[in-house]
């Protein structure tokens, strides 16, 4: 078991699958308790993997850098002078990915609860919403780039679908506009990740072999670990020396390039990001809470894991550029969320004015900022799932979102009103919040940086610091109009639909709540085990990176 | 001296044990069915010659030269002979299959047999024989529907095929002139001579033709729409994987440094027919002609294996083309079981995950397969492709390889669009009147098998990855 724990947390879903498939598709109940089982079962064991996790260990290079290590062979392919092709089952967390699998876990108990009163075609939704825990899960844990691909890719499919099938009134445009941007991106990961293949050569492999098979093979790699340690074969033209170039960038910068790119549609980066609030608003509900709080963070954690780790030289060199992207973002992302009327579209934008952020921090190569894209990853799930909820809760009654067509929410419902003001104010970065120390961390970055390594210019620090006054003014705004005055609906007969929030609704909330408020006054919780592997991060990106430049 | 050839002549007829089987099966066939026209002897009798026949195979690790060297076997084409015996067989349990008679199995006969000898071939005249038969039997087997629209199919693509054979033998002329013999592996030209470019090109148009590159692709749209489904899951793949072996054996008579423009040419053509193929299927609606733009495109990746020389090129040859016609047998028995319950076109698959869910978890299988996304060996067969590409352009520093290869990936997002026709259709729009279809118990686990095997290959290529170790190029 416990050498297993990540294959556990990963397939448990997948077994679970399996068997709801055998299910008839008329018990509704017991699927969605099979289903609950599943992921609660995930998240007891990815609690597990938090609490084992040993936050103290100063790793001193990447071989040593990773815990609950598993390694399988899978597929290997010998091509005579080519070499042998080796892709591993290997998988294994550092203080990067952890927290994001303890995230992802819990928000998908929440989703399975959120989703607990959905009646049409139960069966193929529950299987797809497994599939889909499976395959994010792996991606955070994969250590070997062509199994990362894998997960990464198949997340697209059970997505498709759970908008498509089970969407708003615009689902099909919605669903192939995602599937689209998302594929347009996975497929520029991948054209770098055949490059990197190609590139890498695993030399005490290459050794541990020719005692197995008695003739010596160059091997290469998927493994990200090997690729983050530079081990290049001779003249590979990824290396950090070749000077094979293209219209005037060298390959690796062009490597880099396309990984930013394709990490950034999922992010997703303006000017990329517009799937996102058609995607997220014909989402049922506990789909938009999935696709917000975990999907958006699987292309932050590859910018972490694969563009930075592995080409951290290009990183350093177009650090001001991804700043301004960030920070182009967080701005564009704010004004675009003032304008909206729709609530959903509105949370919307804010996540990509938000996760703007998570792209400004990792830009500085600071450890302020790096924790600081870190924390806001873990907190902007939380915040933005609990919003997606509150919307639902609004949706759910009147079947409508617009803004304008209710008012004086808070006398008819306190409650709700209460958990809406504590995330509003969350997400706006109130002091107290998760989400204050997110921002404030990569702020504390953005404008330091200058003054630590000279990548990212104050000035660009400070100019995201509007992003927060603006997302102050959206969410005040939208509460002014929406919860206080008189009470008013647009229809007479929402009046008797507007109930307080139930039992259902009081169990996805809480959590949520309770947690934000938890991280927001002791932010060590996260920050103390991750330490040492930002610290590790960035001290090994900085060296290197600076190494490679010389060159 | 006649002694000895004549030994030497029965001693290379054993290597020919396969395709002697299949004549001698193939007209006994059609003699079988003169007597008793019971199609379930028709079907019976194929499946016995065709698995019959795959007793006589054998793998070749050596190339053997046979008749005074008309004829090659080597590692590829002893396994692509039993692909294609294996890959045949299971058209007698298509839907229109209870329709058929020997005449029809006698003709998908004739294209193995054609396809057989197309790929070993290495005297011009024997490749004349071989293209002709295979092309003669696709003409006649497109006009099996016996409906108005197939007739005038099959007469599209005998116009075309007549004169792209006329002008195929009009270049083995000029090379004959130039070169002084007939035999491919005797012929090597490394002077640049613009008579010997007429030849090649014209050569090359027949060659084409089969393999439906642009611009000799015409005729494949309305014959893949009007050919009997049975017959087009053969036709698309068989004759298509031979004609691409012959294709890299007729390119490899030219010194290509010699020939600069012969590369470039041939990338023109293949970036040409991904475009063609992909961007003329996004506005089919016909299930059977948007495979077809589809299968078009497909030929345009296959070409780029043959631009890459050793055995990179092979494996993603032999890949591509393995997983091609897993992908192509289970797509058009889909199809054909469809069809036999009046649902040709895409827009008829609305609303029908309400009746047959399971079906539309198959269809999206084979789809994603043929888009090319994990996890299925759709995405493998790619993947060795691309990296075969990129290894290639690494070593060589060849820009008209990067280009294929970008043209390759971005033509994946464009066929994300037509091959998820049939699946968004069947899971995301309803229908106002629910047509009845039900399939038996068989072809609901055929279906399920076949699918699987493109799941299975992507979790355990070691099978696929054990045969590939044994090339070392697609051809000696």
């Amino acid at each position: 078991m416990e050498n297993h724990l990540l294959s556990l947390i990963v397939f448990i879903p997948l077994l679970f699958a399996l068997g709801v498939f055998f299910i008839p598709k008329t018990q509704h109940l017991l699927i969605k308790v099979v289903t609950l089982v599943a992921t609660l079962l995930q998240l007891v064991l990815s609690l597990k993997l938090f609490f084992d996790y040993d936050g103290s260990f100063k790793p001193s290079e990447w071989s040593e850098a990773f815990l609950f290590v598993e390694k399988a062979d899978w597929i290997q392919l010998s091509l005579g002078n080519y070499g042998r092709f080796v892709i591993d089952y290997f998988v294994g967390v550092d203080g990067i990915s952890m927290p994001l699998v303890v995230l992802s876990a819990l928000l998908l108990v929440i989703g399975v609860i959120s989703s607990w009163r959905l009646t049409e075609k139960v069966k193929g939704y529950f299987i797809l919403y497994l599939t889909l825990s499976t395959s994010i899960v792996g991606c955070f844990v994969a250590l070997d780039l062509f199994l990362f691909y894998v997960f990464f890719e198949f997340m697209l499919l059970p997505m498709f679908f759970l908008i498509g099938i089970w969407g708003g009134p615009r689902r099909a445009y919605a669903s192939i506009k995602f599937f689209i941007y998302t594929l347009l991106g996975s497929l520029l990961i991948l054209i770098v990740m055949i490059g990197l293949f190609i590139s890498i050569e695993d030399s005490s492999r290459a050794l541990k072999m020719a005692d197995e098979t008695g003739k010596i093979e160059i091997v290469h790699s998927f493994s990200l670990v090997k690729m983050m340690e530079d081990s290049y074969g001779a003249e590979a033209f990824l290396a950090p020396d070749s000077e094979v170039a293209f219209g005037g960038i060298s390959l690796r910068y062009w490597a880099f390039i396309l990984l930013m790119i394709g990490f950034a549609i999922k992010l997703p980066v303006v000017p990329v990001h517009t799937w996102l609030p058609d995607a997220h608003v014909e989402a049922p509900t506990a789909i938009s809470v999935i696709l917000a709080g975990i999907l958006l963070k699987v292309g932050g954690y590859g910018f972490f894991r694969i563009a930075y780790g592995i080409f951290p030289d290009a990183a350093m060199e177009y650090a001001f550029p991804v700043a301004c992207f960030g920070v182009l973002s967080i701005i564009y992302g704010g004004f675009a969320a003032l304008a909206q009327n729709d609530l959903k579209r509105m949370i919307a934008y804010s996540s990509v004015s938000h996760m703007g952020f998570v792209m400004l921090g990792l830009a500085t190569l600071t450890i302020e900022g790096i924790s600081g894209a870190l924390f806001q990853m873990i907190s902007h799930g939380l915040i933005s799932g609990a919003l997606f909820l509150v919307v639902g809760v609004v949706y759910d009654r009147t079947h409508d979102r617009q803004i304008q067509n209710l008012s004086g929410l808070a006398s008819k419902m306190p409650v709700y009103t209460f958990f809406t003001v504590v995330f509003f104010f969350a997400s706006l970065g109130l002091p107290g919040f998760s989400g204050f120390v997110g921002e404030l961390l990569t702020l504390i970055g953005g404008i330091g940086s200058e003054g630590i390594n000279g990548l990212v210019p104050s000035w660009l620090g400070m100019l995201a610091v509007i992003g927060i006054i603006i997302s102050a003014a959206y969410y005040l705004w939208a509460l002014q109009r929406m919860f206080f005055g008189k009470f008013w609906a647009r229809e007479e007969s929402w009046e008797d639909k507007l109930n307080d929030v139930d039992r259902r609704e009081w169990l996805m909330l809480l959590p949520l709540a309770v947690l934000v408020l938890l991280f927001g006054i002791l932010p060590g919780i996260i920050l103390d085990p991750i330490d040492n592997s930002v610290n590790f991060f960035v001290d090994n990106l900085l060296s290197r990176g600076q190494q490679f430049l010389i060159k | 001296m006649l002694k000895e050839q004549l030994g030497q002549i029965i001693e290379h007829l054993t290597y020919l044990r396969l395709e002697a089987a299949l004549i001698v099966g193939a007209t006994l066939l059609l003699v079988v069915g003169l007597i008793n026209k019971k199609n379930l002897v028709a079907r019976i009798g194929f499946a016995v010659v065709v698995v019959g026949s795959l007793f006589f195979a054998g793998f070749n690790e050596e190339t053997q030269w046979l008749f005074t060297k008309s004829i090659v076997t080597g590692p590829m084409e002893s396994v692509l002979k039993m692909l294609f015996l294996a890959f045949s067989v299971w058209i007698v349990f298509y839907a229109e299959a209870e329709k058929r008679t020997s005449e029809f199995y006698f003709l998908i006969l004739s294209i193995l047999i054609g396809s057989i000898f197309m790929m070993s071939a290495n005297h011009l005249l024997v490749i004349y024989i071989a293209l002709e038969l295979t092309s003669f039997t696709g003409y006649v087997i497109t006009n099996f529907n016996f409906q108005k629209r197939s007739f005038e199919a099959g007469i599209k693509y005998l116009l075309f095929g007549g004169v792209s054979s006329a002008v195929t033998l009009y270049g083995f002329s000029i090379i004959y002139g130039m070169g002084g013999s007939l035999t491919i592996s005797e012929l090597y030209f490394n002077e640049a001579n613009p008579f010997l470019a007429i030849g090649l090109l014209s050569m090359l148009a027949g060659i084409l033709f089969k393999v439906s590159i642009f611009p000799f692709h015409i005729w494949t749209p309305s014959t893949y729409q009007e050919a009997p489904t049975d017959a087009v899951a053969v036709l698309s793949v068989v004759p298509k994987i031979a004609g691409f072996v012959l294709l890299n054996r007729v390119i490899s008579i030219i010194d290509m440094n010699v020939f600069g423009w012969v590369q470039p040419l041939l990338v023109v053509i293949g970036v040409a027919t991904i475009a063609v193929g992909t961007l003329g299927a996004l506005g089919q609606t016909n299930v059977k002609r948007l495979f077809a733009y589809g299968a078009i495109a497909h030929s345009g990746l296959l070409l780029a294996c043959l631009l890459i020389d050793g055995k990179m090129g092979a494996t993603a040859f032999f890949w591509y083309a393995m997983i091609y016609a897993i992908m192509n047998l289970v797509m058009f028995y889909l199809a054909s079981l469809y069809e036999s319950q009046g649902v040709t076109d895409t827009t008829g698959f609305a609303g029908l995950v309400k009746t047959q869910p399971w079906w539309g978890a198959l269809i999206v299988v084979v789809m994603i397969a043929q888009i090319g996304l994990p996890p299925t060996a759709g995405f493998t067969a790619k993947f060795y492709l691309f990296s075969a590409l990129w290894e290639a352009y690494v070593s060589l520093s060849d820009n008209y390889l990067l280009t294929y290869l970008i043209v390759g990936v971005v033509s994946v997002i464009f066929s994300l669009f037509y091959y998820l026709k049939i699946p968004y259709s069947f899971f995301i729009h309803s229908a106002q009147k629910l047509p009845q279809i039900k399939f038996d118990a068989f072809s609901f686990l055929l279906a399920t098998i076949l699918s699987m095997l493109l799941l299975w290959f992507f979790f355990s290529p070691e099978l696929l990855n054990n045969i590939v170790v044994k090339f070392s190029s697609i051809d000696w």
